[in-house]
């Protein structure tokens, strides 16, 4: 990936394939479609004019999902993006605690922000954990680890129902 | 312990499905990077962009991306029509819960998984006098599953370049043939008949990210009896060198199912080759639910032998009664009971259950066959079937084999789990 030169092409084209899965991902986060749309469209345009600061150290794909996710949570919080995912390492160290209900819904609603983020980028937009972890601005070991302490909530709430 | 990626997959499929993508709009992004009034927040075309002009833009977005399918088309070196997955009319929710199923009824490990919520309608052909409809769903591992409505399904394989299913018609041969072939080295299909005659077979593209064909081949008439039947589905490449093969079993008509009578009056579905007036009852008892559990066995036409219970029937060809492991079982389940089934050579005296409690059951063969009930008293986590063991009549070891106690979905419980897709199932 050139870490020079115009992204402009190379951003629209991942637009146009990527849409849905933003749009999908930005929708979990500000809660109603039409908030998680433009959360998408802030983020690309964010992206456009900032191409230049994209370093080439990691997929440009993961660098576009983090400040749309940045966008999509400033979104949601009325304000500038002030809980940038970016600068946390607190993720593996949270294990979320179990879900008071067996739902998936409800285990998803119990996750600490940061872990729920790993969840929607891991099901929701289908990345790897290397991706996931340029997103998120974490080791890729992080990400394995919260999404397998994320796991693990769900499987204790649910061997809970068994018992 | 519990695989819940299927679950987390399943779920947060359905509260969250992937949406479809009337909003996107490139123009917009571009408005908002330059700061252009009125392409923030309600940023509506119509206010960025007077009609005339938001028309052509339309028009050239989907200019580029017809441009862009005939490029792929091309890349792909596809000789036939493209379908655009992404493009097509998404499936109905039944549709998608059917493939949602696949998900959460899978095996531990073996969950295709799919993603119900990007399924989609590819075409629809007629057979049996009856419409059916393929649709097709991308996996997370990069495949796809696909169904034809009332019909076959399967869900690709990255090893198999060309897949089939088939339906066997009355007098032996294949009357239906469906299946995919992954785009790449195969260029058309072709149909082979034992007879040694060909026919082409059409096959329908499917873009990214499927990047297969599919395609449905209704045998002909004259080709559905044992004497000229399809024998095998071939890829072919650009050159006409086969570089894939899907073979297709003529079925003889004794190897056919047919409806037969054991001599107590009960109706059974039985191989043709079974001689069910010869039936003799093996094993009978009470089930703890107070269902009656029965196994008869009975000469096969051939050579051989066959038998039937109350969850199933088979038969063995006299040549492979010789070659048979020790024991050869399972667990047969429904109906509110878990039965242990097993079939055994002359060797094997004894057959011990071993149960994750520590308790052992002790079960004598019925001239080669085992039919027993695991009790209730089995059936919580802690207490299930984990080992097979056969012994001779010396008491020596002469097979064991284990049994995954965490199966969901074979041992009765009082609260099912709610697995989605409306699979309810027992841990």
């Amino acid at each position: 990936m050139a870490a020079s030169g115009s992204l402009t092409g190379e951003l629209e084209v991942l637009y146009r394939e990527r849409y849905r899965h933003f749009l999908r991902v930005a929708t979990a986060i500000v809660g109603d479609e039409p908030s998680g749309h433009d959360a998408v469209q802030d983020g690309f345009a964010q992206a456009l004019r900032q191409q230049r600061s994209f370093r080439g150290d990691g997929p440009l794909e993961a660098w576009v999902w983090r400040i749309v996710v940045n966008a999509a949570l400033a979104n949601r919080r009325g304000g500038g993006p002030r809980a940038e995912v970016a600068e946390s390492e607190e993720l593996a160290s949270q294990n979320g605690g179990a879900a008071d209900d067996a739902g998936v819904r409800a285990w998803v609603g119990a996750l600490p922000e940061r872990q729920r983020l790993a969840v929607y980028l891991r099901y929701y937009a289908d990345l790897d954990y290397r991706s996931i972890a340029h997103a998120l601005g974490v080791e890729v070991g992080t990400v394995s680890a919260t999404l397998s302490s994320a796991h693990q909530a769900l499987r204790r709430s649910l061997q809970e129902v068994e018992r | 312990m519990i695989d819940v990626e299927p679950l987390i997959v399943s779920e947060l499929e359905r509260m969250l499905p992937l949406p479809d993508g009337h909003r996107a709009d490139w123009a917009d992004v571009v408005g908002r990077a330059r700061g252009l009034p009125g392409a923030r927040r309600d940023g509506r075309l119509a206010r960025m962009f007077p009609a005339r002009r938001w028309q052509r833009r339309l028009l050239a977005g989907a200019t580029a991306a017809a441009v862009a399918l005939v490029s792929t088309a091309f890349a792909f070196g596809w000789p036939q029509s493209l379908i655009d997955f992404l493009g097509a009319t998404p499936a109905p929710k039944p549709i998608k819960n059917d493939f949602g199923r696949s998900n959460v009824i899978a095996p531990p490990k073996m969950s295709p998984r799919v993603i119900p919520g990007q399924a989609r309608r590819i075409m629809s052909a007629t057979w049996n006098r009856r419409r059916h409809v393929l649709y097709v769903a991308p996996t997370r591992s990069g495949g796809f599953c696909y169904v034809w409505t009332q019909g076959m399904g399967s869900c690709s394989k990255p090893s198999l370049l060309l897949g089939g299913a088939w339906l066997g018609s009355k007098s032996g041969g294949a009357s239906v043939v469906s299946g995919y072939v992954l785009a790449g080295k195969a260029k058309t299909l072709q149909a082979r008949f034992l007879d040694g005659s060909t026919a082409r077979i059409r096959v329908s593209w499917v873009s990214a990210p499927i990047k297969a064909g599919f395609f449905l081949y209704i045998v002909p008439g004259s080709h559905q009896t044992p004497k000229n039947a399809v024998t095998s589905v071939v890829a072919l490449d650009a050159h006409g060198q086969v570089v894939a093969q899907q073979f297709l079993p003529v079925e003889a008509p004794l190897d056919r199912q047919e409806p037969k009578v054991l001599p107590d009056g009960t109706r059974v579905s039985l191989s043709a080759r079974a001689e069910a007036a010869k039936a003799k009852k093996i094993i009978s008892f009470r089930a703890s639910n107070g269902s009656r559990v029965w196994l008869w066995a009975m000469p096969s036409r051939g050579g051989g032998h066959c038998y039937v219970y109350n969850q199933g029937f088979g038969c063995i060809p006299a040549e492979q009664s010789k070659q048979t492991l020790p024991v050869a079982d399972g667990l047969s389940i429904g109906t509110g009971r878990v039965l242990y089934f097993a079939q055994t050579t002359p060797k094997v005296a004894v057959v011990e259950l071993h149960y994750q409690d520590g308790s052992v059951e002790q079960l004598k063969p019925r001239e080669g066959f085992i039919l027993h009930e695991i009790g209730p008293a089995h059936y919580p986590l802690g207490h299930r079937l984990t080992k097979a063991v056969g012994l001779d009549s010396q008491g020596h070891l002469l097979t064991s084999h284990p049994f995954t106690a965490r199966t969901p979905g074979i041992y009765p419980c009082k609260k099912p789990l709610d697995r989605g897709y409306g699979v309810k199932s027992c841990p």
